[in-house]
């Protein structure tokens, strides 16, 4: 059973931006104490929109409140509590943070006469449970469609937020002590791309290393669509769309963690 | 007929406006808009903003997509058309330009979603786009019943102005809240309390009341799954017309994220 940890919520005070982007950046991708104020700026979010969770005087968890009217059909926009940016530090999750962080928040809201909140998420994330017991229901998901015109860009533009997002995540460098692979994706109409873990970076290479750990080619549709986790790389296998080479199931476990930059157990 | 485009500038914020608000009257999720928020997407340099015109330089639709500098890639953040020019090809136009566009800046993607451009979705697959599931979700709560049956009075009380020959009391039960409406052949009025017989009662979940309004689910399988119940003095086939002129499945589209 997970230890109760005592701590407090509060609202947003000058200078919390420092902590917000780190979490913000271990959370969703890598940002700045000013890309967050200029984010609240341009929202129109207020310091009391701001909920924290603070231990031991450590800023840990956070959510704001966004403002905005929805149409309701005839004409009617109701206003609604835009929930946004939950997040908390890997170290001080699975211990109700976020619970009473948004109890707090939609408590709030009430008070301020609000009638209903809304909020955006993976249907795959833990936070969706989260909000499903807080008497969140799905509404909607969508789809999206994407042209590549130069995947081998994108590629390099992965490495670099890979390397960014490792110096904020604690789990994934946790995780990574030690795994030093090389892998090549042979990408059919694209070309083969190619990358190395070593000394906690990403290093992308210009051709596979001759002793490449793991190893498989795919079509990029596929490809794309198992690192939106749309597809399972385990259905890709079976379907034969994707086919592996080479590669050690643990490592292959732990390739798969990079792709979707997931690791939460 | 034949349309012609060209960038949008400062001066087309209020026909923009206009043109936003008369098209996401057919949705449902929409947020409100202001001038300022055009006023924003047209500051922007590196963003696209084409308006489409008529023959008449009148303007019937317009598309604004924004290019993420740190990636390099291109995205269309909303395509508008007057409903009254649907089916004229007039997005297919715009979405051509604005891709063009992005091919001379070289970006490495172009990226859509269905939730800004649910009408035109259709157009990006035909352009070479590959389709996706996004694993996002759009989730609601209801906060206070109460408060969220009073303001969609209006919305229920219109839609049953509609009903044409049934008058009476009906009421709308959510979680031992509810809202009264007595249709008259004049009106259709908020009741706040009476001990009249109601002659149409929907009894329903928070969650269910939230599918219906986003007109994700239908009323008729709700009420077949027992998940909507309905007491009435009228026959079967007025029930079945009442349910769906209350809970129309409409489309939603969400303009903002947040």
């Amino acid at each position: 059973m997970q230890k109760s940890i005592v701590y407090t919520v509060r609202n947003y005070v000058k200078g919390d931006e420092v902590a917000l982007a780190k979490i913000f950046s271990e959370c969703f991708e890598p940002t700045t104490p000013r890309r967050t104020l200029e984010w609240h700026r341009t929202q129109g979010v207020r310091p009391e929109d701001i909920f924290v969770g603070v231990v031991d005087g450590k800023l840990v968890s956070s959510l704001e409140l966004v403002f905005k009217q929805l149409h309701h059909g005839e004409g009617v926009y109701p206003k609604t509590a835009g929930i946004s940016g939950v997040c908390t530090d890997s170290d001080y999750r699975c211990k109700g943070l976020v619970s009473n962080l948004m109890k707090t928040a939609l408590e709030k809201s009430r008070q301020n006469g609000l009638s209903n909140a809304s909020l955006y998420t993976g249907v795959d994330i833990p936070a969706h449970r989260i909000y499903e017991r807080l008497g969140f229901v799905d509404v909607i998901t969508w789809r999206s469609y994407v042209k590549y015109l130069d995947y081998p860009y994108l590629f390099g533009v992965w490495l670099r937020y890979l390397n960014r997002s490792l110096k904020d995540s604690k789990v994934a460098a946790r995780k990574l002590k030690g795994w030093e692979k090389s892998v090549a994706i042979r990408l059919k109409d694209v070309g083969t791309l190619s990358f190395r873990f070593r000394k906690n970076h990403f290093e992308r290479l210009a051709k596979p290393s001759r002793r490449v750990d793991i190893e498989f080619s795919t079509d990029l549709e596929t490809y794309v669509k198992i690192r939106r986790n749309v597809v399972q790389w385990e259905d890709a296998v079976t379907s034969r769309k994707l086919t592996v080479t080479k590669g050690e199931l643990p490592d292959i476990e732990i390739f798969k963690r990079i792709l979707h930059w997931r690791w939460d157990e | 007929m034949e349309f012609k485009v060209r960038a949008a500038s400062r001066q087309d914020i209020e026909r923009m406006l206009q043109l936003y608000i008369s098209f996401t009257k057919n949705f449902v999720g929409s947020a409100a808009r202001t001038p300022k928020s055009f006023v924003r997407m047209l500051r922007k340099k590196d963003n696209i903003n084409y308006v489409a015109l008529d023959s008449q330089n009148r303007m019937v639709g317009y598309v604004h997509a924004t290019r993420e500098k740190r990636n390099n890639t291109g995205e269309f953040r909303e395509i508008v058309v007057d409903p009254k020019h649907d089916s004229e090809q007039v997005a297919s136009l715009l979405v051509e330009k604005v891709t063009a566009d992005f091919d001379k800046r070289k970006v490495a993607a172009i990226v859509a979603g269905s939730l800004r451009n649910p009408v035109y979705e259709s157009i990006f697959p035909k352009l070479g786009f590959i389709e996706s599931e996004s694993m996002g979700v759009f989730m609601y709560a209801i906060l206070d019943a109460q408060k969220l049956l009073s303001e969609l009075e209006p919305v229920f009380a219109n839609r049953l102005k509609g009903a044409e020959g049934w008058n009476g009391l009906a009421q709308i039960q959510c979680d031992e809240h509810s809202l009264f409406l007595e249709k008259t052949t004049e009106k259709v009025q908020q009741i706040v309390w009476t001990n009249q017989p109601v002659d149409f009662k929907v009894m329903l979940s928070g969650a269910i009341l939230v599918k219906l309004i986003f007109g994700v689910t239908d009323p008729l399988e709700c009420r077949k799954s027992g998940q909507l119940k309905v007491e009435a003095t009228v026959g079967e086939a007025r029930v079945v017309k009442l349910l769906e002129r209350l809970f129309p499945r409409s489309q939603f589209l969400i303009m903002d994220f947040w």
